[in-house]
């Protein structure tokens, strides 16, 4: 009896859980590995052990906590570490958090709508500085904003503006994927109410004033209509129009943004010397990051130790600053974890995407088998099924969306591994695409 | 099942590295932001006391035994006793070696951080290993080549040791990096000692960022730096029109808009001056020089009240900031934000930077009530007599 009810309150109760624990540790490192630690164990020792099968993503992110764990043990400069093995692992508790309480598609509803308020919240504050930055600098007669970029929004310590809107990026996939679940279900109105979360968000990111920022709404924009076309969840003509609007959409913010900041625009062309600069100096880190990693081919130099070791790589005529990381993920990811680090990091996206695959291409099968029946009443039957399959391949078209949108942003700048929430935000978009396996619930 | 083992399993892993390492390390640093309170309050034995705490919980921390050997600096002389003639007493050697200890141990822990290699450096010329010294100079200057300071540092100990070319290749390097060198107590010193190598220096600086300008095609940073150079030489035409064109390019540099308002203020057009320090303001809110120029402009125009106000902002401002290392710290060693530099002797920032502290605690002394008199008067005098490291004066 106890057992039932534990397993009850931990499913009525983990998304907010989830969603307490991503606050905490926006702010505080150390407690929050205690707080993931704690929600996990006591999350497995209540959980429903039917439904927990051990997948091979699962295995890979075992993994690759373990290697991290290990590699601390390997670092070049252990102390600097400690901090990075925490985020590693306190991400991965937060996945297997995920894996083993959430599996109903109201509880993975509640974590996006939840993480999008959180976001939106976060998202009209930087709105609200942007605001007042670019007055204070309109004011004292600097009105080129592009080369104020990196002030205009100012994230509480330790956070930098282009890892915040990493952070912003990610919990716009939750607060699409919330509208998307909405809006499948048949809620169409409350859809069109969440669509504000997005929209602020998209605001946000838009006056970020960041291209690799821009580049990723823009491309989550694109991917999900596009994923959701090809794996049939919407019709191709309705989903073509849902692509025109979201790029109109954009198109028109653009505009109205460019109104009032003539700057907007053009910080998206990427002419302006600062954007030049930021660019040559990226190509340098990259080449000096090389030489580390021919230095420290297998393990790396271990975990944040690469912008220490780069500092010795630098030229003195070098005059675009200051190299503190490598911008670049998978650059970050050969300097600091080697080889051996890639590989399993590897390893862990192509088993993510080929459980989105097989899951995407199950559930389209189930649909025409469930949409193929013969008689109307079976046919009527079967429509809550098909809804609600529907609304999980919405959601798992979001989430996938998500983590192309957000490993093309780290393409050109590294900061998933810099703070546990970014991390454990991405560990739980992986776990949600490997939880959501509609095709054996509807089965 | 066996997912529900796993998430068990790593659980209770990391349990045990949490009590084992996280936590540690977590309190370690706790003790690291007491440490500067009180290094800040110039409390240095509770400051010590902090770095030995947090060493007995995270002895694989090189940080902590850094900071350990800087508190241990500070009861030492800030000139090498050889040069300047007062033999350090067993006391002050005793010290002096602690913190050697504590800095070779920071390097066997993490052997990239330079500005432990130049602490050391200084602390082993102190004791008289000067060839020891010479390889931890070239040490912090090989792995921090971006940091004027090492260049200067090491530059001030070849000219203590009578190589004289040398220092000055050094020097040039440094200035080179940052030419407000040449506004320093530093260069100010140096030119009456050696008035043509000072001149030379400048000369080659003007040619060398020239030379790298063509090179590179209108770098903004090096035509800032190019920029400065020209002013402090007098040529101001030259250095106006390089600011700008750097200001038009990067108008994010708030040094670009305070040495453009001192131009502009010295070809007596105070509108624009006043205009470009406001930019140089807003951009960087911690900046003393802004409000140490406006300051002055309004003590000019006798509005007193408001020179109090920006004279006495900018006292506040050099009073705490000389970033050379701290900004760089903070983004190279993960943990505790840094607020203050770490560089030794502690003299040496305040030595080699362009600092009018002096200049503002004089104006405000003739601002203030005669009760607050003394104080400003007392603080400017310790700033004018800024002890040179390393013992040049004393040759």
């Amino acid at each position: 009896m106890s057992a039932v009810a534990g397993v009850w309150l931990v499913n009525r109760l983990s998304p907010f859980v989830l969603v307490a624990a991503l606050v905490v540790t926006y702010r505080s490192m150390p407690s929050a590995v205690l707080w993931f630690t704690i929600m996990t164990i006591v999350a497995a020792l209540c959980a429903d052990p039917d439904n927990l099968r051990l997948r091979s993503a699962d295995l890979a992110v075992a993994l690759t906590s373990a290697f991290e764990i290990c590699s601390y043990v390997s670092s070049q400069y252990r102390a600097n570490s400690v901090g990075g093995v925490a985020i590693v692992t306190a991400a991965c508790l937060g996945y297997f958090f995920v894996r083993v309480t959430l599996g109903e598609l109201r509880q993975v509803a509640a974590v996006a709508g939840l993480v999008g308020v959180g976001g939106a919240w976060l998202g009209a504050r930087g709105i609200g500085q942007f605001l007042e930055r670019s007055e204070r600098l309109r004011e004292a007669g600097l009105p080129d904003l592009i080369a104020f970029r990196a002030t205009l929004m100012a994230p509480p310590a330790p956070w930098v503006p282009g890892e915040w809107f990493t952070l912003v990026l990610l919990t716009l996939c939750f607060a699409l994927s919330f509208s998307v679940y909405l809006w499948l279900t048949h809620e169409t109105l409350v859809a069109v109410c969440t669509l504000l979360l997005p929209a602020v968000l998209v605001t946000t990111l838009v006056l970020s004033l960041s291209r690799a920022a821009f580049g990723s709404v823009v491309l989550l924009c694109c991917t999900i209509p596009l994923l959701m076309i090809v794996y049939r969840v919407i019709p191709a003509r309705q989903g073509s129009w849902i692509l025109c609007s979201l790029l109109s959409a954009l198109v028109l913010l653009l505009v109205c943004l460019r109104s009032v900041y003539p700057d907007v625009i053009s910080a998206y062309t990427g002419g302006h010397t600062s954007q030049v600069r930021s660019g040559q100096g990226r190509v340098e880190i990259w080449e000096r990051s090389l030489v580390l990693v021919r230095a420290h081919p297998v393990w790396g130099v271990g975990n944040s130790n690469a912008g220490l070791f780069l500092l010795s790589t630098a030229e003195q005529d070098d005059t675009t600053g200051f190299a503190s990381r490598t911008f670049s993920l998978p650059v970050e990811v050969l300097v600091e974890k080697g080889i051996a680090g890639a590989l399993l990091y590897g390893t862990l996206i192509f088993l993510l995407c080929s459980k989105f695959f097989l899951f995407m291409r199950a559930s389209m099968q189930r649909v025409a088998e469930l949409e193929s029946a013969t008689t109307a009443i079976r046919r009527r039957a079967n429509a809550a099924s098909v809804k609600e399959l529907r609304a999980q391949m919405g959601m798992q078209c979001c989430f996938a969306a998500g983590v192309i949108a957000v490993l093309c942003r780290e393409l050109t700048y590294a900061s998933l591994m810099e703070h546990a929430v970014t991390l454990a935000l991405f560990a739980i978009l992986a776990a949600l695409i490997v939880s959501i396996d509609g095709h054996e619930q509807c089965a | 099942m066996r997912l529900k083992l796993a998430a068990i399993g790593l659980g209770t892993i990391v349990l045990g590295l949490y009590f084992l390492l996280f936590r540690p390390a977590a309190d370690a640093d706790s003790y690291l932001r007491s440490f500067y309170v009180h290094l800040a309050a110039a409390d240095f034995e509770s400051a010590k006391v902090d770095t030995d705490k947090a060493i007995q919980l995270s002895p694989g921390n090189a940080r902590y035994y850094g900071w350990r050997g800087y508190v241990l600096s500070q009861k030492l002389p800030s000139q090498c006793s050889a040069s300047s003639g007062n033999p350090m007493t067993e006391v002050e050697r005793g010290l002096a070696r602690e913190a050697i200890a504590d800095y070779r141990r920071v390097l066997e822990r993490n052997s990239h951080d330079a500005i432990a290699h130049h602490n050391l450096a200084w602390l082993e010329h102190l004791l008289g290993d000067n060839s020891s010294a010479a390889q931890d100079f070239r040490e912090a200057a090989a792995l921090d080549p971006g940091t004027a300071a090492f260049s200067l540092s090491y530059g001030m100990f070849l000219e203590e040791m009578g190589n004289t070319q040398e220092s000055r290749r050094q020097y040039e390097i440094a200035i080179e990096l940052s030419p407000s060198i040449l506004e320093s107590p530093f260069f100010s010193r140096y030119r009456t000692r050696f008035p043509a190598d000072a001149d030379a220096i400048v000369a080659h600086c003007i040619k060398r960022l020239n030379e790298e300008e063509l090179k590179r095609g209108q770098d903004p940073i090096l035509e800032a730096r190019l920029g400065k150079v020209y002013e402090i030489s007098g040529d101001l035409a030259r250095a106006s029109d390089l600011l700008k064109r750097a200001a038009s390019k990067l108008p994010n540099l708030p040094l670009v808009w305070l040495n453009l308002g001192e131009i502009y203020e010295r070809q007596g057009d105070y509108a624009e001056a006043t205009k470009c320090y406001r930019k140089a303001n807003v951009i960087d809110g911690a900046l003393a020089g802004p409000y140490f120029r406006m300051g002055l402009m309004y003590l000019r125009d006798r509005q007193n009240t408001l020179a109090t106000h920006d004279l006495q902002a900018a006292a506040t401002r050099w009073e705490h900031a000389k970033p050379i290392t701290a900004s760089h710290n903070n983004r190279l060693y993960a943990g505790t934000r840094q607020p203050v530099d770490d560089l030794l002797p502690t003299t040496l920032v305040w030595y080699t930077c362009t600092c009018e502290a002096s200049a503002a605690y004089r104006a405000l002394a003739d601002l203030v009530p005669p009760k607050q008199r003394y104080f400003y008067d007392q603080r400017a005098k310790t700033c004018e007599q800024i002890p040179a490291p390393h013992g040049l004066e004393g040759k």
